[in-house]
C-alpha cells in the first residue's frame, strides 16, 4: 500500500516537473535570448574590430582626447552626474513632504494624489510639447506685453538657463509614482505609534523625523538606488525636448539613444557598424562605473541609515 | 504639549501651520499643472491666426471663437508623405495610426503580463529548484543595472528578422523581468494550497488547477498591471521610432508633428496641441474608470490585488 502511494506521488511529482518546465519554456528562452544573448552580444561587439578581430580599439577611443567626441561624452557624464545630484536633491524633499500631506488626510489629498500622479500617466511627448509651447510661447507673450523692453525668444537661453528648463520639466512631471508609494507606506504606520509621540509632546517635525522617515526609509533608499542604476540610461526627457538638437551638451543617455537610433536601419552598413561598436564599448564601461557606485551608495544607505526601533 | 494653531477640515487630521505650508506649495504645483493643460486645451480650439495675432496676445487670451482642428489633424496625417529618414511608410492614415498604436501597445501589454504571471506561477506553485533560479534572476537584473546596450539589441532584433513587425515587438518584450514578477508571485504564494490539494483530490489536472483556480483569483492583479504597462506602451515613441519605422503609433505622431515629416503638414501650435490631446484622451478616459486599479493598489511592494 505505502509503495502505491509513493509511486503515485513519483508520478504527481513527474507531472508537476513536467508542467512547471512547460510553463517556463518560453520565459527561459526569451531571457536567454534578450539578456543573456544580447549582453554577450554588447561585449562581442564591443571587443571585436571591423575586420572581425579582437580589438580594445572601442575602448581606447573613448579615453583619446583627440577623438572628436571624447569632449561630449566628457560633458555628458558630468551633465548625467549633475542632473541626476540636482533633481534628487530637490524632488526627493518635496515629494516626502507631499506625501505626508496625502497620508494625513488633509483638505483636498485625495485631489492632489491623483493631480501628481497625472503627469505619469501621460505621454511624455505631450507634456513636454505642451511645457515647451507655453513657455517659448504664451509666457514670453505675457512678459512682453508686460515689460516691451524684453526681448528675449526664450526663457531659457545659455547654458544655466537650459538646465535649469530641463531639470524643472522632469521634477514637475516625476512626482507621481513616488508620491504614491510614499504615502502609501507612511498609510501602513501604526496610528497608535503617532498618537502616543503626539500625546509625548511631539511635534509635526519631530513626528516626521523620528516615526515617518525611519519607516519609509527603505523605500526612500530604494528610489536613490533605482534613480543611481539609471543614472547613464535616463535621457530627461532631452530628445523629446530638442531631437537633435541639443547645444550645450545632453546626457549620457541622451547621447547614446541619439547616435544609435539615427542608425538603427541598417546594420550592415560598415559606418553604422561602427557606431554599434563604439557605442557597445561605451554602454561596457558606463556599466562598470554604475555598478560598484549602485551597490556601494546601497551599502551606505543601509549602514548608516535610520533604525525602524 | 507645544501648543500651535490648528484647524479641523474635512475629515482629516488638524492642518498645522507645517501642514499650511505644504498646501501651499501643492497649489502652486496644482496651478502649473493645470494651467499648463488648460492653456493647451484653450490653445487647441483657437484657429492658427488668432494664436500667431501678436498684438492681441493671443498666445494666452480665451479664444474668440471655437476652431476644432480634429478633422485637419486626421486629414493632415493622410496626406504627409514621409521624408523622415527613419520612416519609410509614403502614406498613413489616422485609422492605420490608430490600430498600430492599439496593437502595439494592448500586445506588448498583453504578452509582457501573460508571461510574468505564467512564469510567476510556476515559480510560486511548484517548490522546484529552477523556481529558485528564476526568483534570483529576477533581483539580479533588477539589481545590477546594465547600460547601453541597445546597439546589440538592435543587432539582435535584425540578425532575427524582428525588425519592423509588431509581432518581433511582441516578443522582445514578452519577458517575465521587473517589479511585477515579485509582486504575483506574492500573489500565488498567498493563497491557500488547501485549494489547489483539493482540487487535486477531485482529480482536476494542472492545467485545470491553473485556469479554474489560479487565474481568477489573480485576475485583479493581472489587469492592474496589464494597464499599467498599457499605459507605458501606449505613451512610447521611441521604441516604435527605433524598432517599428514603418508602424507609426500615435505616441510617435506627437514627435512628428513637432521635428518629423508631420511638421509639413501640421504647422501651427492649435493644430499640434489637438494631435497632443487626441493621444491622450484614451489614456485619460483608462484613468479615469481605473484610477483606483492604476493607483490605489500600487503599495510598498508594487501592486496588490
Amino acid at each position: 500500500m505505502p509503495e502505491k502511494v509513493k509511486k503515485s506521488k513519483n508520478i504527481s511529482r513527474r507531472g508537476d516537473l513536467l508542467f512547471h518546465s512547460l510553463l517556463l519554456v518560453w520565459p527561459v528562452l526569451q531571457f536567454c535570448v534578450f539578456y543573456i544573448g544580447v549582453n554577450f552580444n554588447s561585449f562581442r561587439l564591443a571587443f571585436e574590430g571591423m575586420n572581425g578581430k579582437p580589438t580594445f580599439e572601442w575602448f581606447a577611443n573613448l579615453f583619446d582626447p583627440a577623438q572628436y567626441y571624447f569632449d561630449i561624452i566628457l560633458t555628458a557624464f558630468l551633465r548625467s552626474l549633475k542632473y541626476y545630484a540636482i533633481s534628487t536633491v530637490i524632488s526627493v524633499p518635496l515629494a516626502l513632504l507631499f506625501a505626508f500631506y496625502i497620508y494625513k488626510k488633509h483638505f483636498g489629498s485625495k485631489f492632489f494624489r491623483l493631480l501628481l500622479f497625472l503627469p505619469s500617466i501621460l505621454s511624455s511627448m505631450v507634456m513636454v510639447v505642451l511645457f515647451n509651447r507655453f513657455v517659448n510661447g504664451a509666457l514670453i507673450a505675457v512678459i512682453q506685453d508686460i515689460n516691451p523692453s524684453f526681448t528675449k525668444i526664450s526663457l531659457f537661453s545659455g547654458a544655466e538657463g537650459y538646465d535649469a528648463y530641463v531639470i524643472f520639466f522632469n521634477i514637475m512631471i516625476g512626482f507621481g509614482t513616488t508620491v504614491l508609494i510614499y504615502s502609501n507606506s507612511m498609510g501602513e504606520i501604526s496610528p497608535e505609534v503617532t498618537e502616543a509621540a503626539h500625546l509625548d509632546g511631539a511635534n509635526t517635525l519631530q513626528e516626521i523625523f523620528h516615526i515617518v522617515l525611519p519607516s519609509i526609509y527603505s523605500n526612500i533608499s530604494v528610489f536613490i538606488v533605482t534613480g543611481l542604476a539609471t543614472i547613464f540610461v535616463n535621457q530627461y526627457n532631452l530628445f523629446s525636448f530638442f531631437k537633435d538638437g541639443v547645444t550645450n551638451g545632453g546626457t549620457l543617455g541622451y547621447y547614446i539613444y541619439l547616435n544609435v537610433s539615427s542608425v538603427a536601419q541598417d546594420i550592415a552598413d560598415p559606418s553604422n557598424a561602427l557606431v554599434y561598436h563604439q557605442f557597445s564599448a561605451l554602454g561596457l564601461v558606463l556599466t562598470a562605473i554604475t555598478i560598484p557606485i549602485t551597490f556601494l551608495v546601497r551599502y551606505l544607505l543601509r549602514r548608516f541609515g535610520p533604525s525602524t526601533d | 504639549m507645544e501648543k500651535t494653531k490648528t484647524r479641523k477640515i474635512g475629515r482629516g487630521e488638524r492642518l498645522t501651520p507645517f501642514g499650511i505650508s505644504i498646501l501651499v506649495l501643492l497649489l502652486v504645483y496644482t496651478l502649473m499643472l493645470l494651467g499648463l493643460i488648460l492653456w493647451g486645451l484653450l490653445t487647441s480650439v483657437k484657429s492658427a491666426e488668432e494664436y500667431g495675432n501678436i498684438i492681441n496676445s493671443g498666445m494666452y487670451r480665451l479664444p474668440k471663437r471655437i476652431v476644432l482642428h480634429v478633422k485637419e489633424v486626421m486629414d493632415a496625417m493622410k496626406k504627409s508623405a514621409s521624408a523622415d529618414s527613419l520612416i519609410t511608410m509614403d502614406k498613413v492614415s489616422f485609422f492605420e495610426v490608430f490600430v498600430y498604436s492599439l496593437l502595439f501597445a494592448g500586445g506588448c501589454a498583453f504578452f509582457k503580463t501573460l508571461v510574468t504571471c505564467l512564469t510567476a506561477y510556476a515559480c510560486a506553485r511548484f517548490n522546484f529548484k529552477s523556481s529558485k533560479v528564476i526568483y534570483s534572476i529576477v533581483i539580479i537584473t533588477m539589481t545590477v543595472p546594465i547600460v547601453g546596450n541597445l546597439p546589440s539589441e538592435l543587432y539582435t532584433v535584425h540578425t532575427l528578422n524582428l525588425y519592423d513587425h509588431i509581432w518581433g515587438v511582441w516578443i522582445m518584450r514578452a519577458n517575465f523581468l521587473g517589479l511585477y514578477f515579485l509582486v504575483m508571485y506574492n500573489g500565488f504564494k498567498g493563497m491557500p494550497s488547501a485549494l489547489f490539494e483539493a482540487a487535486k483530490l477531485d482529480g482536476g489536472n494542472n492545467f485545470q488547477i491553473l485556469w479554474h483556480i489560479a487565474l481568477p483569483l489573480i485576475k485583479g492583479t493581472f489587469t492592474t498591471v496589464f494597464l499599467i504597462y498599457f499605459v507605458e506602451y501606449w505613451n512610447e515613441y521611441q521604441v516604435p521610432m527605433v524598432y517599428l519605422p514603418t508602424f507609426p503609433t500615435l505616441g510617435y505622431t506627437v514627435y512628428d508633428s513637432i521635428f518629423g515629416s508631420l511638421k509639413q503638414e501640421i504647422r501651427d501650435v492649435p493644430s499640434q496641441l489637438t494631435l497632443a490631446f487626441i493621444v491622450v484622451l484614451p489614456i485619460v478616459v483608462l484613468y479615469l474608470i481605473f484610477q483606483n486599479k492604476l493607483m490605489g493598489n500600487i503599495t510598498v511592494g508594487g501592486v496588490k490585488g
